[in-house]
């Protein structure tokens, strides 16, 4: 009981107890600061390159990019499938010197081409062309198995060309010599297969992306123009391989946001931001309306009566385009009514007009010409001091973009825009105020053809495909979110070892047709961001070894003082012992003495670091306001502001370090008092 | 354990036969008592005489169970002291011995009142404290009361007179009831007036409460009050 007793009369009477929960206190409070924050911006950085990359990027060299990356993600995820139909052997026109050459040719069974459809092989093109195999009858009888490329088109129409490879020799041997038999259609192709390299294993999902540089301007603000980039993305399939979602205005957190969300959706999202921008005018600025503003709050208000202003245009927008609905929609049954009845070249031209005119008025473009702006591009909004967003530009307003179109072999003399006006459906935050300031998010197929990346067709009368559909980069997620860097590594690998096996099934095609004319290369998202992540990761290794060192200071400064107070109390513990306590009561109450400053300092510097850490953001614009001192500029980190999450596993473990510090402090005082002698302890002066 | 059933009745409360004590100091070897015999009678205040350095306080210290001898032997209640376990020899310091030190050694973050019942404290558990606290306490408080403490007692004992402190050091080795008061230099830091009254103090509870107590002096005026006073002299006992 004693030991309790004196351990709080001694803190109570100690200053130097103070200075000792002070140094602990110190300790955690800077640690668990320093520890959270780091953390903090190494999820941030994470969250941020997941929400924009996925867990691994494929990029291609150059600005060509990758063809056939639909055959190519299919693969990845599902692996080879067989394909319904057979296909009748015939002679191709011999275009020059060389062997004949000979295909497979005939019309797949719609259920084959749904088969393909179903798989994303149609998207963004009418035309698949995969690595597939078959079996080879002559007669109906089984010949052998042949390997090669097939074509498919949507309408059905098929061609498998055998690869001219030294193993498949005696195939053109026996299709020459059915030819010279004049019986080459008596060779057939069956038991289709696409030999699509794959599945991957770990590899979720799989999405293309298009980067591309262009311009914005605003057309309710004529001056204004921004360079943006241009990202080019599918929704919903987007939410699969990214986090995109999470930052979505209109459509947050939703698993299958769209191009076309329904207009009403975002017409409440806008009032609800009316509303927010409104109280933030009324808590900001004097009731009266003649009260004298300051300079500040001129500016705001200013500001403010532009956003409700704009924002009552992005409204007109919408209610016209709802209201135009039916119209649409009669107009559109109508397109199809006629379009089954064979209708006239001018009927339909006409009706089409008339669709597109109505479209016109409403102000509001079709889902193809939707853009979801990053929240940041500047001067589309601002934010407030208490870190409030105030949209100018909001869903339901026009903008144009000017895009340059890197996609294909351009001079730089030469290089014209494509132009093309976009309704503004969405808008976006990652956090990571490098990216919410410049992207612009696009419809894939339609950036991709605003930047010569679409898929090109002969101008004879065949109609074949000349330049495949090309995308810049692949972004793969992985099913497990967790995943140790190597182990992703590792997936890295064998996508790219999947994509050396895919696009060597296409050698036989013209180099503009391959999947890529230049090397293609893999990376996780922590390679790629390895620029930003590798210095915050020794920081915050240097920050734990200075914290570390900080800590042996203060187990010393324990022990300093409680040395110090153990000595003081010499004759004090000889007075215990006189009346009976032991040895080990005495060395008790030292130890319970450590205990208590390293508990009560631990819990303390805790303390201070969450509320530190909680409320990091509002101390930074203090200090920036009292003292024009900004610790964390955006610009330079990226982030738009400081990460304000306690690491708990973290915070939790420095607790209980400074705690077992505290006691190893008082552990040798403590075994001194236990040690010292009764008759010399009294007998001190 | 009051006196009244203590296990082993005998005449002698303490009983010390050929005892020596001889210190260390690196290789200095000094011997302080040299075969020392005598024996207390409960109930008896023996005075020891000595001059200073003649070994009274290692005397008193070795009977107090705060030091431990060379050679002889000590009996205290008829128990060996020598043959006590660790445990038994804290019990036997908290409860069956009072201390009175020259220099009073009260704990300064303490009230009057906490320091005189700090050798109840100790002998308690936690929970058995919470059970006899008021009891205790109430002790203290009436032992102040009698030693002329009872407005002092909230005081902190740096704003006691020499004489106070001393009486809170009474109260402290009388809160247990000790079948022995071993006083060490009592009286020896405070001027005679107070010195007179803390004596008169002493031989009052040894008169009224039967209260055997050692106490060792280097005043040859108090050794005249007590009733049986012994001399040390460089180590042995003349009588």
């Amino acid at each position: 009981m004693y030991k309790f007793f004196l351990c709080l009369r001694y803190l109570r009477s100690k200053v130097l107890a103070y200075f000792a929960i002070i140094g602990v206190a110190v300790c955690v409070w800077m640690m668990v600061t320093a520890v959270s924050v780091m953390t903090g911006f190494l999820q941030q950085i994470e969250a941020a390159a997941k929400g924009l990359f996925g867990d691994i990027v494929m990029e291609a060299g150059g600005e060509r990019g990758i063809a056939w990356y639909d055959e190519f993600m299919t693969g990845l995820t599902d692996g080879p499938f067989g394909i319904a139909g057979s296909l009748t052997a015939e002679q191709l026109p011999n275009r020059g010197l060389g062997l004949p050459a000979y295909a497979f040719r005939g019309t797949l069974p719609t259920e084959a081409v749904e088969t393909l459809a179903d798989r994303g092989l149609f998207q963004d093109k009418p035309v698949t062309i995969l690595p597939a195999s078959g079996a080879m009858r002559i007669g109906g009888q089984d010949a052998q198995s042949v390997t090669g490329l097939l074509e498919v088109r949507r309408s059905g129409r098929a061609s498998f060309r055998p690869d001219p490879s030294q193993q498949q020799m005696d195939v053109y041997r026996t299709l020459g010599r059915l030819a010279g038999e004049g019986a080459l259609a008596t060779a057939s192709l069956d038991g289709l297969r696409a030999d699509l390299s794959g599945p991957v294993a770990d590899v979720e999902a799989a999405g293309p992306f298009v980067l591309s540089f262009g311009m914005i301007r605003v057309e309710s603000a004529p001056d204004y123009r921004q360079h943006v980039q241009l990202a080019g993305i599918r929704l919903p399939h987007r939410a699969r391989v990214t986090d995109f979602e999470e930052g979505l205005f209109v459509q947050p957190n939703d698993p299958a946001p769209t191009w076309d969300p329904p207009l009403e959706k975002v017409k409440r999202t806008i009032d609800a931001h009316r509303e927010e921008v409104a109280a933030i005018a009324r808590r900001e600025l004097p009731a009266e309306p003649d009260a004298p503003l300051t300079v500040d709050q001129q500016i705001l208000a200013r500001k403010i009566r532009n956003a409700l202003s704009l924002q009552q245009d992005a409204h007109l927008h919408l209610d016209r385009a709802m209201k135009a609905r039916p119209d649409l929609a009669r107009l559109r049954a109508e397109l199809e009514e006629a379009r089954r009845r064979d209708a006239p070249a001018e009927e339909l031209d006409s009706l089409r007009q008339s669709i597109d005119q109505v479209r016109q008025q409403t102000g509001v473009e079709p889902p193809a010409y939707r853009v979801i702006l990053g929240l940041g591009i500047p001067s589309l909004s601002f934010r407030t001091e208490q870190g409030e967003t105030v949209r100018f530009l909001v869903p339901g307003h026009r903008i144009v973009l000017y895009v340059a179109p890197l996609g294909k072999g351009i001079s730089m003399q030469a290089i014209q825009p494509n132009v093309r006006a976009f309704t503004v459906i969405d808008d976006c935050h990652t956090d990571v105020s490098s990216i919410d300031t410049k992207l612009v998010y696009v419809p894939h197929h339609t950036l991709q053809v605003l930047n010569n990346m679409g898929p090109e067709y002969a101008a004879d009368e065949t109609g074949d495909m000349v330049t495949p559909a090309r995308t810049s980069q692949l972004h793969i997620k992985v099913t497990d979110p967790h995943l140790p860097e190597q182990a992703l590594r590792d997936v890295a690998a064998d996508v790219r070892a999947a994509w050396e096996a895919f696009t060597a099934r296409y050698r036989s095609l013209p180099i503009v047709m391959q999947p890529s004319v230049s090397e293609v290369m893999t990376e996780t998202w922590r390679e790629r961001q390895a620029h930003v992540v590798g210095p915050i990761e020794n920081q915050r290794v240097l920050v734990i070894i200075i914290l570390a060192i900080m800590s042996v200071v203060a187990v010393t400064l324990i022990f300093v003082i409680l040395y110090t107070i153990v000595v003081q109390k010499t004759r004090e513990i000889g007075v215990l012992k006189a009346v009976g306590a032991s040895s080990w009561g005495v060395a008790g109450l030292f130890f319970r003495y450590g205990a208590i400053i390293g508990v009560v300092g631990a819990v303390l510097g805790t303390l201070g670091g969450y509320l530190t850490v909680a409320n990091i953001n509002a101390l930074q614009n203090w200090t920036k306001q009292q003292f024009d001192f900004v610790v964390f500029s955006p610009e330079t980190h990226m982030f738009s502001h400081i990460p304000d999450t306690v690491d708990w596993s973290a915070t939790l473990m420095i607790l209980a370090g400074s705690i077992v510090a505290g006691l190893i402090g008082a552990l040798l005082p403590a075994l001194r008092a236990a040690r010292m002698q009764p008759a010399e302890a009294v007998r001190y002066e | 354990m009051s006196k009244a059933d203590s296990p082993i009745k005998t005449d002698a409360l303490v009983r010390v036969d050929d005892l020596r004590k001889v210190y260390r100091l690196g290789r200095v070897r000094l011997e302080v008592l040299k075969t020392v015999s005598f024996s207390v009678r409960e109930g008896e205040f023996l005075g020891i005489y000595g001059h200073s350095g003649s070994g009274k306080s290692t005397l008193l210290h070795v009977l107090g169970l705060l030091d431990s001898p060379t050679d002889g032997t000590v009996k205290l209640a008829g128990a060996d002291i020598a043959s006590l376990p660790a445990a038994e020899r804290n019990r036997m310091r908290c409860e069956d011995i009072g201390f009175v030190f020259q220099f009073y050694h009260l704990l300064p973050e303490l009230s009057v009142l906490e320091n005189a019942v700090l050798p109840a404290m100790v002998g308690s558990s936690t929970f058995g404290w919470f059970g006899r606290r008021r009891d205790v306490r109430q002790r203290a408080a009436v032992l102040l009361d009698e030693l002329g403490l009872g407005d002092r007692m909230k005081h902190r004992p740096n704003e006691l007179s020499g004489g106070e402190r001393q009486r809170v050091a009474i109260a402290r080795a009388l809160v247990n009831g000790p079948k022995l008061l071993l006083a060490d230099e009592p009286t020896g830091n405070l001027d005679s007036r107070t010195g007179e009254k803390i004596m008169n103090l002493l031989l009052r509870y040894n008169r009224e409460h039967d209260q055997t107590i050692l106490m060792v002096t280097h005043d040859r005026d108090l050794a005249g009050l007590v009733t049986r006073c012994l001399e040390l002299e460089d180590g042995r006992l003349n009588a």
